[in-house]
This record gives structure tokens, sequence and C-alpha cells, in this order.
């Protein structure tokens, strides 16, 4: 008998509801269900409000769903592990510490060794274009550069699976464009799980091998995309006919979605 | 030249200051050497700067200055130490907060110098009364500093440790007590003054030992240039107290 393959991901009739400021029982997420396999880079978009980030604090274990389930690998994810690191939409890097320090951060409650956490810092200060700025605290560090060290932060646990919550949605243009390209290097480079939240449609499709558009308020999967551009992949790819293409029909669900 | 004019312009506000003071000593000076008035009442600034000098010479301060500074730094550090434990339990128990709150502002807000009377009562005259002043006028400002700053602690940043599946107890050492830091700075700087002044009273009422007790003996016996010198002696070590502390708070502010 042919044994099928399990999912590296699956979310399962995931749904989240909490008691809002008037106490009423609100849904976030409603019966959301789709796959993720192993190595793929998946974007999340969908309108605000539509449970976007309350899907990833629950892939992260921060939040436990109201019923549904997350498995990874086939086991269910209770609370936050080392197999996953998230990065947040703010840096939330810690004030007093360097950026060196900060890198270290979530290595540090890992319990690495000391020599191993300060090899791996160092690599990643290199990898993350940071060098020179290693003694540098927070507060002098421009938006991208913050951003930068976040992202660090999170290899530095060598998580399989990393969770991105918008996280160039603060920076200008310029950074944020250098930054997509930044960050498909790192794929391209370690060939993690990527799941990537954001509202910009260029940047789900410039960035993922699969979308998936969450319908307004609560949350439910309208549509699973999936973009084959080759890897790796530069910035022309967004001239491109199919690009267009693809950006026309998301762009036409979500404007369907707030018109509802 | 060109090098002591930047000098100048770079510390403008530091010599402007700096020429308030000495303004103030030269008039002093005049009045006194003129004997406009009794030097009973005022002595010259420069009787006063000799008296200083023979204080520490003759060694006619050292038991009293001893007994203030430990009387001080026992009072002070217990303080330091008690509130550091219960801001930090009280920032981050809600229900305990709850319960202590209203009785804390309300200590906080008592003149605790009022209560010196209660106190010599239970304690007597000796150095544990004093102590318990000095204690008991600096521990509210620190544990509330401690307490407020442990309770606004970055949920943010909480949930970045979690998501790290941080211990509590690393949670408290890597984020709540660094956070903290920069609340435990300002609640000293508070503090000490009003130890400072609650140590000096407490000494003129139990009358046997301290700066206090010289201040009001020097007082009583008039030897007006030895009471300004201890003022003097006690105004320059709070000056520099706080001139540290400042320095303090700057390191440890963030800027973020």
């Amino acid at each position: 008998m042919l044994k099928l393959k399990k999912p590296f991901i699956e979310i399962k009739d995931l749904s989240f509801s909490y008691l809002n400021s008037k106490k009423e029982q609100t849904n976030a997420l409603d019966n959301v269900n789709f796959n993720i396999t192993k190595g793929e880079f998946l974007a999340i978009v969908g309108p605000s409000g539509c449970g976007k980030t309350t899907l990833l604090n629950c892939l992260d274990g921060l939040l436990q769903p109201s019923s549904g389930k997350i498995l990874i690998n086939g086991e269910k994810v209770v609370e936050p592990g080392f197999d996953r690191a998230y990065i947040f939409q703010d840096p939330l890097l810690l004030p007093w510490r360097t950026v060196l320090g900060n890198i270290k951060f979530g290595g540090q409650m890992q319990r690495l060794k000391k020599e191993t956490l300060d090899k791996k810092s160092r690599e990643l200060v290199r990898a993350m274009h940071l060098r020179g700025f290693e003694y540098h605290y927070p507060h002098q560090l421009s938006g991208g550069m913050k951003q930068r060290v976040n992202i660090a932060r999170a290899l530095c646990v060598s998580p399989q699976i990393l969770l991105l919550d918008e996280p160039f949605s603060n920076l200008d243009a310029q950074i944020r464009e250098i930054m997509q390209q930044e960050l498909l290097n790192i794929y391209d480079e370690n060939k993690k799980t990527f799941i990537f939240i954001t509202h910009s449609i260029d940047e789900a499709i410039f960035l993922a091998d699969k979308i998936i558009v969450l319908t307004r308020h609560p949350g439910t999967v309208k549509k699973i995309i999936n973009v084959k551009f080759k890897r790796p992949r530069d910035i022309s790819i967004k001239d491109s006919k199919e690009f267009i293409f693809i950006r026309r029909e998301i762009a036409k669900i979500i404007k369907d979605e707030i018109h509802v | 030249m060109k090098s002591m004019f930047k000098f100048i312009k770079q510390k403008e506000n530091m010599l402007l200051g700096l020429s308030g003071i000495i303004v103030v000593i030269i008039l002093w000076q005049t009045v006194a050497a003129y004997k406009l008035i009794d030097p009973i009442l005022l002595s010259s600034p420069i009787d006063v700067f000799n008296e200083s000098i023979s204080l520490f010479k003759t060694g006619e301060i050292y038991p009293d200055l001893i007994a203030s500074i430990s009387e001080f730094l026992i009072g002070f550090l217990l303080a330091l130490f008690l509130g550091f434990i219960f801001g930090f339990i009280l920032g981050w128990f809600k229900k305990t907060r709850a319960v202590f709150n209203p009785l804390l502002f309300g200590l906080y807000a008592t003149p605790i110098i009022a209560i010196l009377p209660l106190i010599i009562l239970w304690f007597g005259f000796g150095l544990f009364a004093k102590v318990s002043i000095v204690f008991l006028s600096s521990f509210f400002p620190i544990l509330i500093s401690i307490m407020e700053s442990a309770k606004n602690t970055d949920q943010n940043l909480l949930k970045l440790a979690r998501s790290f599946k941080a211990s509590e107890f690393n949670i408290i050492t890597a984020i709540i007590i660094p956070n903290s830091i920069p609340g435990i700075v300002s609640g000293i700087k508070i503090a000490m003054p009003r130890g400072i002044i609650g140590m000096i009273i407490a000494e003129f009422f139990t009358g046997n030992a301290g700066l206090g007790y010289l201040i009001s003996y020097y007082g009583s016996t008039f030897q007006t240039a030895k009471l300004l010198a201890i003022v003097i002696l006690i105004a320059g070590a709070s000056v520099v107290f706080t001139a540290v502390i400042d320095l303090l708070e700057k390191k440890v502010k963030y800027n973020n």
C-alpha cells in the first residue's frame, strides 16, 4: 500500500475566539485549514483584522487555539519551542543590550554553550551586515539595522521554522526592498521553512512559493495561490506578466472581501 | 587664545553657575569683614573654612561623622535591600499590590519625622532609633519606584521572552530586573535626600551623637563658624551624591 507522506505542518480546523472589550465572544479565526511543506516559503495576506497575527501566534504556541490544532511533524503545538523562531513586527530589542548581546538572547535562553554562541553570533553579525555595530545599542541603530538584529536573534537559535510578522512594514520603501532581497538570500542559503505575514501583495508574491489569502474577520482561507518564479529571484520579476497577473488576482479577492 | 575661548563657550553654564557661588561668597565675606552682622549670627567664609579644616585636624568631628555615616549606611542599605525585594514582589503580583497600594501611598505621604517621638518611645535614644528613621524615610520612595517600574515592564518584551521559551527565572533576571534599573536609580535619587534629612533631624532630637547633634550643640554654644562648617559639609556631600546618581542615571537611560 502506498504510504502517504505526512505534511510538515498541518493546520486543522483551527478556530480562535476571544472576549472583546465589551466581553462579547469574538471569532478571530474560523475553521482554518492548510498544510505547509518543509522548506517552503509561505506568505499569508489578507485585509487588516483578519487574524493573521493570531494565526502566527498559534503557530508559535504563544496562543492556544479555541478549537482545532496545529501539528508540526505530527506533533501538536502546545508551547513555544526552539524549532520555531518568531520575528516580531517591532524589532523588540532589549535596550540595555548591545547588538551582539541582543543576537545572543535566544541562544542564552536555549542554553547554548558560550563558545558556540559566541561563534554563532559573530557569524550572524557578518551575514546580516552588522559588522562594526557589534557594540552599539539599539537606540544608535536605524530601523533597518534593528530589524536585521531581530532576524539575526531568531536565526541564532537555529530554528526549523521562521515566523515573520510583517517585519518590514515599518521601514521606508527603499530599505524595505533591500531587506526583502536579503531575506530571500537568507532563505536560499538556509532552506528553512518561512511563514511570512504581510499587508503588501507585492512583497508576498516576490518572496513566497505559496500565498494564503485570508478572508476578513473572522479569518478563513479564501484562496491558496502558488507562485512559481524560479529561485534565486531578483527584483526584475516584479515587472513580469505573471507577477502582475497574480497581483491583480489577489487584489481583487481582497477588494471583494473589504466590500462584502 | 582661541582654544580658551572655545573652552568658555563649551562650559558656559558651568562657569556661570560657578560665578554665582563666587559672587555670594565675596558678598558674604564683605558683610562679615566690615562687621555689618554680628559674627555670632554669621561668621565669615574664611572663618568657616578655617574651622572646617581644624574640625578634621583636631579630630573633633570624627566620632560624630562616623556615627552619622553608620546610621545612614545601615538605614539606607536596608531600605534599598528590602525596597528591592518588596518592590519586585508588589510590582509582579497584582493582587498583593492591590492589598498594599493604599497603605503604601499613605505611608509615603506621611512625613516620617512626625513619628519620631513614637520611635524614641519604642527604641530609645540609641543608634537603632536613628537607623529606623533613615530607613523609614528612604524605604517608601525606593519601594514605590521599583514597584512602578516592575509593574510597567513592556508586555511585548515579555512576549518576546516567552517566544524564546524563557523560564520564569530568566524572565526576571534577563527582562524585569534590567528593565527596572532606571526606576531603581530614580528611586535612590528621591530617597537619599529624604534619608539625610531624617538622619539630621533624628540626631537633633536624640541629642547624643552625629552631625545633627553637633549642629544643635554648636548652635546652643554660639559656635557659629563650626555650625556652618558642618552644614556646608552635609550640603557638599549631598551635592556629590546627587551628581554621582545623575551620572549613573545617564548611564542607565536607554534613550529608546
